[in-house]
């Protein structure tokens, strides 16, 4: 799956490191001093790329937490938002990552307690109020749990921390690490959805619409509180059959009375 | 020079600093002296699907090479391959690798050039300097022409195209003294396996790079375009690629239309008729 590693020399080291590097035993591992100089650089083709995507080794420097863009969030008054990855394992035609970077490379920032850090900040902030922190805006928040294992690290933070309201937005059907341990009520599972056409003409490498459905059953039935996200809305001809037909597949499997949330989001340029 | 848009995808360019590790490579691939050049030997197949040019030592060199060749193949997208013998502290004499980093001593600057391909040759670090080593450095292989190759020539195709293979010609054992044509010639030889599963791997890779929809279709070559109106068509043309998957039905009704205002707005026109659908 992984060919190349690219390393920061500084984090070569670090336990997540060791961890990645045993998993890709083969692969070729290769250091740079900032993950810029491979990730940034001008005349690289993210189509090329895409074929065979690295995975570039981190740390993050700088914010790690950021304001999320308007009319990201899901009612809550403070929202923000954090990119524990650069890039996604699928391919939607729509996503503003095909354009937003000059490669498809995977960055995955190792330092995850930087980011517990600035979330902690972030709610100090706010009094007593809650805070919604959306993980899943550069990259899928599952997709690549089984490498980066930052949901599962997250937890006992968010558990002890019930105003920091979590969001993992995911089209990924990686939910052992959630499936094996008691459920978060501030941790929100949320699934991007399109009708089935929709996603095998445009969502590319993405489990089916089926597959994402059998996905939210099993958490829900587990007791996580899962959120449906139908973002981006996609106009085509016969649209009103398209998510009629859609709407009817998911609310005749999920128990309605316990989602916790559903929104409809737009088409979004970066 | 060549028409560039008959065979860019398939062309390759292979850059080369001597004479001696030319050699062997010009009866592999049986190429021929292009006539008409006169500032570096640049050598050809029959087909005009691979180039190769004799730069000489250094970097001035290698970047001015690449230039030459550039121009001589009319080959905008071609897949770049610099090639040649370097130095390694620890590799033995004949070893065969692909650099996947690129440093250049003079501001000790690196490129990573990716490599989105399997080769059974093994991968390293390159060091282009601009001296031949006294010692060489541990961890790295040293050149006197890669950073500039790879500078020069990705100004002219994507990083994933440009690529550098080589070959050990001296080691901490075998002096930079032991080195001679003879034996350059014969690792040289050694390599040619490796350098056709190179340009194989890129060819393969090149074959998914998604034509731009604006690979203008020959019938509006003979239109003369401003820059920003070519800008507009370029823009026109990848929409009308996105809603109909391809521009060939274009052709029935462009050829008639001379005039490049009147080819943008029946463009914009067609772009702006048509709905999205999805196949069920």
């Amino acid at each position: 799956m992984i060919d190349t590693l690219y390393i920061e020399r500084a984090v070569d080291e670090h336990p997540r490191v060791l961890r990645i590097k045993a998993r890709f035993p083969q692969a070729r591992v290769v250091y740079c001093d900032r993950y810029g100089e491979v990730f940034n650089r001008k005349s690289q083709n993210f189509r090329l790329q895409k074929q065979r995507p690295a995975l570039i080794l981190a740390a993050k420097h700088g914010e790690c937490v950021l304001p999320a863009p308007a009319g990201y969030g899901i009612g809550g008054a403070h929202n923000y938002y954090f990119s524990h990855m650069l890039n996604c394992v699928y391919d939607c035609r729509y996503c503003f990552l095909q354009g937003m970077y000059n490669s498809a490379h995977y960055v995955l920032f190792v330092n995850y307690e930087d980011f517990y850090s600035n979330i902690d900040r972030v709610l100090e902030s706010h009094g007593d109020q809650p805070a919604w922190f959306f993980s899943g805006y550069d990259c899928d928040s599952l997709a690549l749990e089984p490498v980066t294992s930052f949901v599962d690290a997250s937890f006992n933070f968010f558990a002890k921390r019930p105003r920091a309201q979590l969001e993992l937005r995911t089209k990924s059907t990686q939910i052992r690490s959630l499936l094996c341990r008691d459920p978060l009520p501030n941790c929100i599972v949320a699934f991007s959805l399109n009708p089935a056409s929709i996603t095998s003409a445009l969502e590319h490498k993405t489990p089916s619409l089926e597959k994402r459905i059998e996905a939210l059953v099993a958490l829900q039935q587990a007791g996580w509180p899962i959120g449906l996200r139908f973002d981006p809305l996609i106009y085509c001809d016969d649209y009103r059959f398209q998510y009629t037909e859609m709407f009817e597949r998911i609310f005749s499997r999920l128990d309605a009375t316990k989602i916790h949330s559903i929104s409809l989001g737009v088409f979004r340029l970066p | 020079m060549s028409d560039p848009r008959h065979h860019s995808l398939t062309v390759t360019l292979v850059v080369v600093a001597l004479p001696a590790e030319a050699r062997p490579l010009l009866d592999h691939w049986r190429l021929q002296r292009v006539n008409e050049s006169s500032a570096f030997p640049v050598y050809r197949n029959r087909e005009q699907s691979l180039w190769l040019i004799v730069s000489g030592i250094g970097k001035t060199n290698a970047a001015a090479a690449v230039a030459h060749l550039y121009h001589c193949s009319g080959a905008p997208d071609a897949v770049w391959i610099n090639t040649g013998i370097a130095g390694h502290s620890t590799m033995p004499l004949g070893k065969i690798f692909i650099a996947h980093s690129i440093t250049n001593s003079t501001g000790g600057y690196s490129v990573y050039p990716p490599l989105l391909f399997k080769l059974r040759c093994t991968s390293e670090n390159l060091l282009s300097v601009d001296v031949p080593c006294d010692t060489l450095p541990e961890g790295c292989a040293v050149d006197m022409e890669a950073s500039a190759f790879h500078s020069t020539a990705t100004r002219y195709s994507s990083a994933e195209c440009v690529q550098c293979l080589k070959v050990v010609s001296d080691n901490a054992d075998n002096t930079l003294e032991t080195v001679s044509a003879e034996k350059t010639c014969g690792w040289m030889a050694g390599a040619c396996g490796a350098l056709d599963d190179l340009r194989e791997a890129l060819l393969a890779l090149v074959q998914h790079r998604p034509e731009s929809p604006a690979a203008w279709p020959t019938f509006l070559d003979e239109v003369r375009f401003s820059v920003t109106q070519r800008r507009q068509v370029d823009e026109l043309l990848r929409r009308f690629h996105a809603l109909n998957g391809d521009i060939e039905s274009l052709a029935v009704e462009l050829p008639d239309l001379r005039n490049s205002r009147s080819i943008i707005e029946h463009l914009r026109s067609q772009v702006d008729a048509q709905s999205v659908h999805y196949e069920r």
